[in-house]
């Protein structure tokens, strides 16, 4: 019964021991941050150059500061909220949304509905997507190719919308 | 993980095996009056998680806790059998170390976005990569069956608050355990508490308890 203690105390300083040589891997600057094979899955990432990443999921979403880098692929819905000079990235989705930062780049690809609320001097790229609808908050691009709807609001939502067409670039 | 969950288990039996005797296996369920006489068990543990844990914790888990179950019923619900009850409240730590397929935050806020789409601006959790830290406060009303002079087990009902990542309070309504007590001594046991079922109460806690 004397040797309890010491043989309770060795027990679980192994255990805590082992534990301790798990990585910890975190979500920040200059980490993949990556959801994948779930449902639903957020993520978070603080600090300047983020690179986050979702793939065969049911929902996404990233949301990250300046310099960031998304890309996310294969799910139902996937958002990305970002700070300024974001490079992101948004393909075989059903419905792709993103509020990007001034500076930024954002490119929708074999999707059913991309909508973007972009700051200013952004690029935004739509293809092979029937619905894609910009808010630009002061100047930006939008290609469009293969689209049914493509529609830019310059200023704002509230602003008129201008008809970019199937293949058309619009400026703000 | 479950190496490390293996040496943890191993270690668990080398020590039962090690502090067993003999020693009279008298069937005592009948006989009431026939326990150790406490008020309260004092029981620090080892708590393992063997499943992903409610919200955004995935992968095993493990850490340190404790139990304080107080007697509040000495002669238990059934008159005929040796049986007490009382009510415990627990704090348990348990590192989650993740599956490897993401963080699995929570969005908090949603904005409405062009194309009827809804983009997430606001998350809980999600930013440490697959780990996680859980804090778990359980109250549960323990009902307790004194088998035999070296055995007692016992059943586990209550409900929980859970502090996800160290900083989200959530609730669980109901968590259950079932455990059973090695008696080394009369008033010092081995406990082992298997959350049942698994995903209502996804740890099971190993300790000593004493009961004074």
């Amino acid at each position: 019964m004397n040797r309890l203690p010491g043989l309770l105390f060795v027990a679980l300083a192994l255990a805590l021991s082992l534990g301790g040589c798990d990585s910890g891997d975190t979500c920040g600057p200059g980490q993949k941050c990556d959801c994948h094979d779930g449902s639903d899955c957020y993520m978070s990432c603080s600090g300047s150059g983020c690179n986050e990443t979702c793939e065969n999921q049911v929902h996404c979403g990233g949301v990250c500061d300046d310099n960031c880098t998304f890309a996310c692929h294969d799910m139902n819905d996937c958002t990305t909220s970002c700070g300024a000079n974001c490079d992101a990235e948004c393909h075989n989705v059903v419905s792709c949304g993103a509020i990007i930062g001034p500076n930024s780049h954002y490119s929708c690809h074999d999707i059913t509905r991309c909508g973007v609320t972009a700051g200013d001097s952004s690029v935004i790229d739509c293809q092979n997507v029937p619905t894609c609808e910009v808010v630009c908050q002061g100047q930006c691009q939008v290609n469009c190719t293969g689209t049914d709807t493509c529609r830019i609001y310059c200023g704002g939502p509230n602003a008129d919308p201008r008809d970019c067409g199937n293949g058309g670039d619009c400026e703000c | 993980m479950s190496a490390k969950f293996g040496a943890v288990a191993v270690l668990a039996g080398a020590l039962a095996s090690f502090t067993a005797r003999p020693a009279a296996a008298q069937n005592t369920i009948q006989k009431y009056g026939a326990r150790p006489s406490y008020g309260v068990e004092l029981e620090p543990h080892l708590a393992l998680g063997w499943i992903d844990p409610p919200g955004y914790g995935t992968g095993q888990g493990l850490g340190l806790g404790g139990r304080a179950t107080f007697e509040i019923v000495g002669h238990g619900f059934i008159p005929s059998i040796n049986n007490s009850v009382g009510i415990g409240v627990g704090l348990d730590y348990i590192h989650y170390y993740g599956d490897g397929t993401g963080p699995r935050g929570t969005c908090t806020q949603f904005v409405d976005a062009p194309a009827g789409t809804h983009v997430c601006t606001e998350v809980n959790g999600g930013h440490n990569g697959d780990d996680t830290d859980y804090l778990w406060i359980p109250v549960v009303l323990q009902w307790n069956f004194w088998l035999a002079r070296r055995w007692s087990v016992f059943g586990e009902l209550g409900a929980a608050l859970r502090l996800q990542d160290m900083k989200d309070l959530e609730f669980s309504p109901l968590i259950s355990w079932a455990g059973g007590r090695f008696h080394v001594t009369d008033n010092t046991t081995l406990t082992l508490r298997l959350g049942i079922p698994f995903v209502l109460t996804p740890y099971v806690t190993f300790g000593v308890s004493f009961l004074l």
